[in-house]
């Protein structure tokens, strides 16, 4: 069974078309890089595989649930972090998490685990008011983690970390992979795409410009040796950005 | 069966969950912590309002002068006592009941001025208010029969033994503050707490990590909806406490406190799904409590709002749940006093859940 499997997925905002019948697979424990420039439609197909929207047409299947029609049965599956930080900043990074434990009804013994995991243990009763933007990003990973999702989305999980946390979260986004967890990633850093993903698939204006691994892509796409991702993104997705800059 | 109760008992725990975090939750919120203390700022105020009432005022006397005394005309004219004369002994009672601080009511029978002419010592019987101490009776009644005894030379004294006045449904004075004191608690709980956590969660985005939870929206809805009765039963239960010695038909009163807790807590979460920013909150919740309290005002302005504007806006369900707690404070409470005002609530209600249902399932994507 695919972790993820999207056939046709389309989802308009008005006349606005956001997603236009796009269609791929992930595999299990695979780390499947999904990029695109900004309004492409990568929080919008994440929106869609969460469960949080539903699409205009296509369908979508995670961990072999529809998104759609076993919405409730999928949940327990995924685990997502969002690309703003969304915790309760006037509790403490256990209390966040001992909320979420409720929720799932997960163990009280796992809120260690995953607080060990994310290296917050010692800073566990703080209140997340003296966090940092890495800390606060550690702890949405350990949030998502808690019940050990078969499938982790991560939306933008760097973005605006400096160098060392941003390291450390891919360090730990590497460890999940290698642990078996499928990862679904959005970034902006190429780099970052290239390093961790198995697969990458870009999106350009709604549709997939290109899918495959990373020297797939380089080889198909790029200009010779020394071709980066970035350079591969540029290449597919550029005309569409400079067009509307020109306009 | 298994599945049935297992999948209750997961729906029980999530709900409760959510319910837990925002109780405690709105305790560390400002704006929540702001309106829990402003409620009991309120209460103390219409608390209080009744002893400044009362300190600025010369004691009043409410009598029932049943043969035109000419005591009572010495009375009415001396400094230091403010004489209220009625022409019948239930107007009387009425107006003594109505009074917010401690008062003496007397009954003077129309033989009166002949028998202090003849010398003959009278007892007169007296009348406070039932919720007034044994203590504080007593020094109404001694004030008054001091006024009396002043003018009849001390052949007339005041029994007061077991002559208390109780409210009718239309109660006045303290009954009006009360009244108004439970109003504002339970309404401006309900109506405030749930809204800003709601909209909380939108703004800090945790509304969407609770969505891809097991929660679904009817158990995020349901969670704070528990949050804010559990905070209007609070202020109902303290209120209860501090009132008790005014509050005559408890059962009134508990169906009261628990059909307007749910009628608030359902116009909050309404808000709290319609609204998205603080500052809308502001503006909708301000017009929604004139809504709410501007037509109740009106219904307790007997005399000086048109009969039929009152028949009208007694339909309010604001207006209909103060009457409801009105006649919990009153001397008998017959259905025919608080069943109508108890169906419009319930029926508010019942329409407002269904619209709020219908939100949920709409917003559940």
């Amino acid at each position: 069974m695919k972790a993820i499997r999207v056939q046709d997925l389309t989802r308009d905002y008005g006349d606005l078309r956001a997603l236009d019948g796009i269609s791929f697979e992930v595999d299990p424990g695979e780390v499947f890089g999904f990029l695109g420039p900004n309004g492409a439609g990568k929080t919008t197909t994440i929106k869609i595989l969460t469960g949080q929207l539903r699409p205009t047409a296509g369908q979508a299947w995670v961990v072999g649930c529809d998104v759609v029609e076993e919405r409730q049965q999928l949940k327990p599956q995924i685990g997502v972090v969002f690309e703003h930080q969304n915790v309760y900043e006037r509790l403490s990074a256990r209390d966040n998490l001992a909320f979420a434990a409720r929720l799932y009804g997960v163990r009280k013994s796992r809120i260690d685990d995953v607080l060990a995991q994310v290296r917050l243990t010692k800073r566990a009763k703080d209140k997340l008011k003296g966090y940092s933007n890495g800390m606060k990003q550690r702890l949405l990973i350990a949030r998502a983690l808690l019940h050990q999702p078969q499938v982790l989305f991560l939306d933008e999980p760097t973005r605006g970390l400096d160098p060392n946390v941003a390291r450390d979260i891919r360090d730990l986004v590497a460890e999940l992979a290698s642990e078996g967890v499928t990862v679904f990633l959005t970034t902006h850093y190429m780099e970052e795409a290239d390093r961790l993903s198995n697969r990458v698939a870009i999106l350009d204006q709604g549709k997939i410009v290109a899918l495959g691994t990373p020297d797939e892509l380089k080889s198909a796409h790029g200009q010779g040796d020394g071709t980066t991702l970035e350079d591969v993104f540029v290449n597919l997705t550029g005309k569409s950005f400079r067009r509307s800059y020109e306009e | 069966m298994n599945a049935k109760t297992s999948r209750l008992g997961t729906s029980a725990r999530i709900t409760w969950a959510i319910a837990a975090k925002d109780i405690v939750d709105a305790l560390k919120n400002k704006n929540t912590l702001a309106n829990i203390i402003s409620v009991f700022l309120m209460m103390m105020l219409y608390s209080a309002l009744p002893v400044l009432e009362g300190s600025s005022e010369p004691p009043r006397l409410w009598v029932y002068d049943a043969g035109s005394s000419s005591l009572v005309e010495a009375l009415a004219e001396r400094d230091g006592v403010d004489v209220r004369v009625y022409p019948a002994q239930e107007m009387m009672e009425a107006g003594l009941s109505s009074g917010s601080v401690p008062q003496l009511g007397l009954a003077i029978p129309a033989d009166f001025d002949q028998r202090v002419a003849a010398g003959e010592p009278i007892v007169l019987a007296g009348y406070v208010q039932h919720w007034v101490g044994d203590e504080q009776a007593e020094e109404v009644r001694a004030f008054g029969e001091q006024q009396l005894a002043e003018l009849a030379g001390g052949l007339v004294s005041v029994d007061i033994e077991g002559n208390r006045v109780y409210p009718g449904p239309d109660g006045g004075g303290r009954s009006f503050m009360v009244t108004m004191s439970m109003m504002f608690s339970i309404v401006l709980l309900g109506t405030t707490i749930i809204p800003h956590l709601m909209i909380e969660e939108k703004q800090t985005k945790t509304l969407d990590a609770l969505l891809v939870s097991p929660a679904s929206a009817g158990q995020i809805v349901a969670g704070k909806a528990l949050a804010g009765l559990f905070y209007c039963l609070t202020a109902a239960a303290v209120m209860a406490i501090f009132y008790a010695p005014v509050v005559l038909q408890w059962g009134v009163f508990s169906l009261a406190v628990v059909a307007g807790s749910l009628f608030s807590v359902i116009l909050g979460l309404m808000l709290g799904m319609l609204l998205e920013v603080r500052q809308q909150l502001t503006l909708w919740g301000f017009l929604l409590l004139n809504v709410l309290f501007v037509p109740m005002f009106l219904t307790f302005l007997e005399g000086l709002v048109p009969e039929n504007v009152i028949a009208v806006l007694s339909w309010v369900p604001s207006a209909a749940l103060a009457k409801m707690f009105n006649v919990s404070l009153a001397g008998a409470a017959p259905l025919s006093e608080f069943g109508l005002p108890l169906a419009i609530v319930v029926v508010s209600t019942v329409g407002l859940a269904a619209v709020a249902t219908w939100l949920v399932r709409r917003s559940d994507r």
